[in-house]
């Protein structure tokens, strides 16, 4: 490896075969060459006529913004791209974790620059943080594929890798579709709606655009009263039901029987998990005696009306 | 695609393994398969992490090895549902035959089919927990892999018929899906020896059940065994809803039945699709063509994915109707993991105890009651 200092200009920015890292931020990088200058060299390269940047890009970009007219650099001795890539990947390892697209992309190119697949599952998978099976290298590759402004966001985002696989299943238009509905959620809720969509759309025998072009869907994405989380919110639960229209119905219905029996705030009453037991729990709270006196006689006049045997309709032995 | 008649693909035999007659017994019958001895099985993690698919792998190769624990435990059912205090017998895990639905894809810490070869201690461990359980009990071997589909290599359903026609205690009961019957057919039959086959809907054994012979196969080969003298039983498990599923089940019911005499019947259990929640990332990635899994799951009270509570009981309700609308009440019906508000509600009758079930299905006909 040589050390030299170079033309900032002679170094080809155009080429980014070696690049891992598309989305970054080069602000504070700044700041610090600015007060203390470029303490870490970039490892370039040559390619053909022009070095290309092996190691360093965040720096060479800060450099030129800064107007550096020349840097520092080591100059590789003469390497394939597998063993540049390598070099590239172990030293950004050493400084950073990668977010999965990052890991994506690293896998991609050392797949493309030659590297076997056993060789990827024994060494680099592991380096990664990824289980060291062949299965798990494919959805990194699918993800790999997203297209840029999707791989920006999930990047920013650091989107659940569960999400990301499933979203591998949908065609770029539908993703494309899908990403309104999508970014503004947390994580679970992410997860939850990718899941509902994909499995509705396998269900239904309906691709995932027939879905979202369905009328009640339409009137919440054309509601504007609605904020961008509201219309996700909104499209999880109406989707949630029309994936699973009997549990939705059961739970409509113990809803309507609760309504009718204007039970106060203060109560709650709630069915078993999924209704799998046939239990109801109760749930109240009280700060003296007379509260508690004042609960149970509104309990007692609840348990005397007509309505409430419709809370054990679907339990009942008849 | 698996063809269990080419399987398996290739034998490996941990060292200490070599020297046991099974293991000699096996290596002479699949004189033309290749074999390699291990030291260890992580040697065969290794050669399974490179596949995409390793559990299909897993499916062709042979692994001869020995049971390190015991052979003999209680059926773990699953907590918070009922369970009938059935006991297994662990000698071979996992299975050549690729059905989608099976949780054994997941449930066990290696996908290779796997024989233990030291019956030797089979024994010793048997006769000791009949010694401490005399009462009448169910025992089986179908809990983690088919009883039968290796049988025409290992020999085993001659040696476990032979020994437990002497324990008339313990009715014993081989579970397959197969059609591999020449062992047992060649064996002297006992009353408390039951050969049993799961049996599920044509179109979900045509698609579903990747390798195992058609349904009416499996009923031929259960009127042959009758036929020898020994009793069947039949697992409806998983019963699995599809577009037609009523008919589709009506029909295997009515099949069965014309087919079997129900007082050759000792028992039919009845249990629906339900796995842990990881199979379905599992299903979704092996058979992608299979739509089992989006049908209408809850989380049950276990944590397992299992149909919703009235898509369940429509199951149950529709078929326990159709062998009943034809039988009666002759054949013990029996729910494998449901709650005891399924059985109040379907049988009309809510067992106790999982013990109740276990004295219910294990006594002779005329002493039973649930």
């Amino acid at each position: 490896m040589k050390f030299t200092n170079i033309d900032i200009n002679e170094i080809d920015i155009k080429d980014d075969r070696f690049r891992i890292s598309y989305f970054v931020s080069l602000e504070d990088l700044i700041e610090s060459i600015k007060t203390a200058g470029l303490i870490n060299p970039p490892v370039l390269s040559f390619r053909g006529e022009r070095p290309v940047i092996v190691s360093g890009w965040r720096r060479v970009l800060a450099c030129r913004k800064l107007s550096f007219k020349s840097i520092p650099v080591f100059i590789s001795e003469e390497m394939d791209d597998l063993e540049a890539f390598k070099l590239a990947v172990y030293e950004n390892i050493s400084i950073r974790k990668y977010s999965i697209v990052e890991k994506a992309e690293v896998l991609k190119k050392i797949k493309g620059f030659g590297a076997g697949e056993e060789e990827i599952v024994r060494k680099y998978l592991p380096l990664l943080d990824i289980p060291p099976l062949l299965k798990y290298l494919d959805p990194y590759l699918k993800i790999a594929e997203f297209e840029l402004e999707l791989k920006k966001l999930i990047h920013s985002r650091n989107t659940d890798f569960n999400v990301l696989q499933l979203l591998a299943e949908f065609s770029p238009p539908e993703r494309t579709l899908l990403l309104p509905y999508i970014l503004p959620l947390g994580k679970n809720k992410q997860r939850a709606l990718v899941t509902t969509i994909y499995e509705l759309s396998r269900k239904e025998e309906m691709s995932a655009a027939d879905i979202l072009s369905l009328p009640d869907v339409g009137k919440i994405s054309e509601d504007e009263k609605l904020s961008p989380l509201l219309k996700a919110e909104r499209l999880c639960f109406l989707l949630e039901a029309k994936r699973n229209p009997v549990l939705n119905s059961w739970n409509n219905a113990f809803d309507k029987v609760l309504k009718g029996l204007n039970i106060s705030s203060g109560i709650v009453v709630t069915p078993s998990a999924f209704f799998e037991k046939e239990n109801i729990s109760l749930n109240f709270s009280f700060k003296n005696r007379e509260e508690f006196l004042k609960k149970l006689s509104e309990l007692r006049k609840i348990a005397d009306s007509k309505s409430f045997s419709g809370l054990f309709k679907h339990f009942s032995d008849d | 695609m698996i063809d269990i008649n080419n399987f398996p693909e290739k034998i490996f035999i941990e060292k200490s393994s070599f020297e046991y007659p099974l293991t000699r017994s096996i290596l002479k019958k699949l004189d033309h398969v290749p074999f390699e001895v291990i030291e260890n099985i992580q040697v065969l993690e290794a050669d399974l992490a490179m596949s995409r698919d390793p559990v299909g792998k897993g499916k062709r190769y042979l692994l001869l090895t020995r049971q390190k624990g015991d052979f003999v435990k209680p059926c773990p059912c699953t907590p918070q549902y009922l369970g009938c205090n059935y006991y297994i017998i662990n000698l071979d895990l996992n299975c050549p035959l690729d059905c989608s639905y099976c949780i054994l894809q997941q449930y066990l810490a290696s996908p290779i089919v796997t024989v233990h070869v030291n019956t030797d201690k089979l024994w010793v461990q048997l006769d000791s927990f009949l010694q401490q359980n005399r009462r009448p009990l169910r025992i089986g071997t179908g809990e983690l892999g088919d009883s039968l589909v290796l049988d025409h290599l290992t020999g085993r359903s001659r040696e476990l018929i032979r020994y437990f026609r002497q324990k008339r205690s313990a009715l014993f009961e081989l579970k397959t899906k197969t059609v591999n019957i020449k062992n047992v057919m060649d064996t002297e039959p006992a009353e408390n020896i039951i050969i049993a086959w799961s049996l599920n809907a044509g179109k979900i054994a045509q698609t579903e059940e990747k390798g195992a012979p058609p349904v009416e196969d499996r009923l031929q080969a259960a009127k042959e065994v009758i036929k020898k003298g020994y009793r069947v039983a039949f697992h409806f498990d998983p019963i699995i809803r599809f577009s037609g599923w009523e008919d589709g089940y009506a029909e295997i019911v009515e099949k069965m039945l014309k087919k079997i005499p129900a007082s050759k019947i000792a028992w039919i259990s009845l249990g629906s699709l339900r796995f842990p929640k990881g199979l379905k990332t599992v299903i979704a990635e092996r058979f992608p063509d299979s739509r089992i899994i989006y049908e209408e799951f809850i989380q049950g009270m276990d944590g397992k994915v299992r149909y919703f509570l009235p898509l369940r009981m429509e199951l149950y309700e529709k078929i326990t109707g159709f062998i009943r609308g034809r039988v009666g009440k002759k054949i013990p019906l029996y729910f494998c993991m449901e709650s005891k508000k399924v059985w109040k509600k379907v049988f009309k009758k809510e067992p106790e105890s999982k013990e109740r079930i276990e004295s219910y299905l294990s006594l002779l006909p005329g002493c039973r009651r649930l």
